[in-house]
């Protein structure tokens, strides 16, 4: 069943607070944002794209939004929706000119200047993504989950429970180990370091 | 300082848990200790690479989403014997003829103005963060409006004046006419706003004078069809969709009968 939200700031305190409270709000933002899906879509395939790259961007629409919100830079001057719309055509925009695929026409007049970021820090890069597998690896899954919930503020007892930890303490001291090996890890390895810079 | 003291510490300065003191103490200690400052600089990536983790976990997430709503059982069409086909429509041939009346009636209503505009409505919440002067009118208004005390919500926002927030102010006016039934002030207001090319609202405004006009019975003037055929004829537009859904509407044989 889909749980509703009054509105965005009650999506946006969710997502903040973290949990299952920010899972239940991504999904239902998913949900009540299928227009904004076609939208994306249709603005895609204008632009030399077709309709799985306009998926592909609404997703990594949610994904910005959802970091942005979590790191408080959603300031609430323009609605969700709006928001989400923006940094999809601003991704795509963005992977457009990269790739030099074609003129793209420029649509800056109906972008959401006051609240989206330089383009450049919002795209997730393929060299990132193979990066990323590379960590993974050397995490393994424990630690990996381990450091994903405690970024995505769950509590030390929240993070016991979930991954059957004796106790907090006990979670806290494998956050600490876990967020040390990953430390590690990137000093040994600093072309891993100028990617995430 | 201990390790794990210090790990602690970095930690409190990158989450802000630090107070004023603290923190400028430790910006200090960062520009005498170059190994600190590079310390820092760890976590700060740490921290980026393992929101490339919680991003690689919400793509999964997503895709699985997208998978799910394809899977959605659409209804299936049953297919029945020609016979016991045409025995059923000339019941309902009967049937049909007898509530003919009561039909044609209802379903011309459907297509009506005040339904169309009715069906296609929302109240468009914003939310704004509290400011001074007419930031303040403008956040009274909108508290007022998100309250449903709609005329006093227009008194605020008719009194703010400071240009950035204009738009934003007769936007929210609008919809508080419109939700009066005051169809003609919110036409006023939602194509000031459609003017203003502000890229927030302008969009939402056209597709709201629409519904307006139509609420108002003003579908046959000049600026109903220019704005009807802008948004049909831009894919990208906000309410492109629903815009066309309209359109059909509005061509519609019901409607015309």
């Amino acid at each position: 069943m889909r749980v509703g939200f009054k509105n965005d700031a009650a999506i946006v305190r969710a997502i903040k607070s973290g949990g299952s409270q920010r899972q239940r709000a991504i999904r239902f933002l998913y949900q009540v944002n299928q227009e904004t899906l076609k939208k994306v879509v249709a603005y895609v395939r204008s632009n030399s794209g077709n309709e799985q790259d306009g998926q592909d961007m609404f997703h990594e629409g949610i994904i910005v939004l959802d970091r942005n919100v979590r790191a408080g830079k959603f300031r609430g001057e323009s609605s969700l929706a709006g928001y989400l719309y923006s940094i999809c055509r601003f991704l795509w925009m963005n992977q457009v000119r990269k790739h030099s695929r074609t003129d793209l026409r420029e649509d800056n007049s109906t972008m959401d200047q006051t609240e989206t970021e330089n383009p450049e820090s919002l795209s997730l890069e393929e060299e990132k993504k193979k990066v990323l597998a590379n960590v993974l690896t050397q995490l393994g899954d424990r630690c990996k989950k381990i450091l994903e919930l405690w970024k995505l503020s769950y509590s030390m007892q929240e993070i016991a429970d979930q991954l059957d930890f004796s106790s907090a303490a006990m979670a806290t001291k494998n956050k600490y180990k876990c967020h040390k090996k990953l430390m590690n890890y990137l000093k040994a390895h600093p072309q891993v370091m100028n990617l995430l810079r | 300082m201990n390790e794990e003291n210090k790990y602690q510490q970095i930690q409190d300065y990158l989450e802000g848990r630090l107070d004023e003191a603290a923190e400028t103490a430790f910006e200090a200690e960062m520009d005498r200790d170059a190994e600190l400052k590079t310390e820092v600089d760890l976590h700060r990536l740490s921290g980026d690479a393992i929101e490339l983790i919680i991003a690689d976990e919400l793509r999964d997430d997503l895709k699985a989403l997208q998978e799910e709503n394809k899977q959605r059982p659409v209804p299936e069409k049953k297919v029945r014997p020609l016979r016991r086909r045409l025995t059923s429509l000339s019941i309902a041939a009967s049937v049909l003829l007898l509530i003919g009346f009561f039909a044609v009636n209802y379903t011309a209503n459907q297509y009506d103005n005040d339904a169309i505009a009715d069906t296609y409505y929302q109240n468009d919440l914003l939310q704004r963060v509290r400011g001074a002067g007419s930031e303040s009118l403008l956040q009274e208004g909108m508290t007022l409006y998100e309250n449903g005390e709609y005329e006093a919500a227009i008194e605020y926002l008719d009194g703010v004046d400071n240009p950035s927030l204009v738009a934003e102010a007769k936007y929210a006016a609008a919809h508080a006419h419109f939700n009066l039934g005051q169809y003609a002030a919110a036409i006023d207001d939602f194509l000031v706003v459609a003017d203003s090319d502000d890229p927030r609202f302008a969009e939402k405004a056209e597709f709201y004078y629409l519904l307006s006009a139509l609420a108002a019975d003003q579908t046959s003037t000049d600026t109903f069809n220019t704005i009807l055929e802008k948004i049909l004829n831009n894919e990208a537009h906000l309410h492109h969709n629903d815009v066309l859904k309209i359109n059909q509407k509005l061509q519609s044989f019901w409607r015309k009968f």
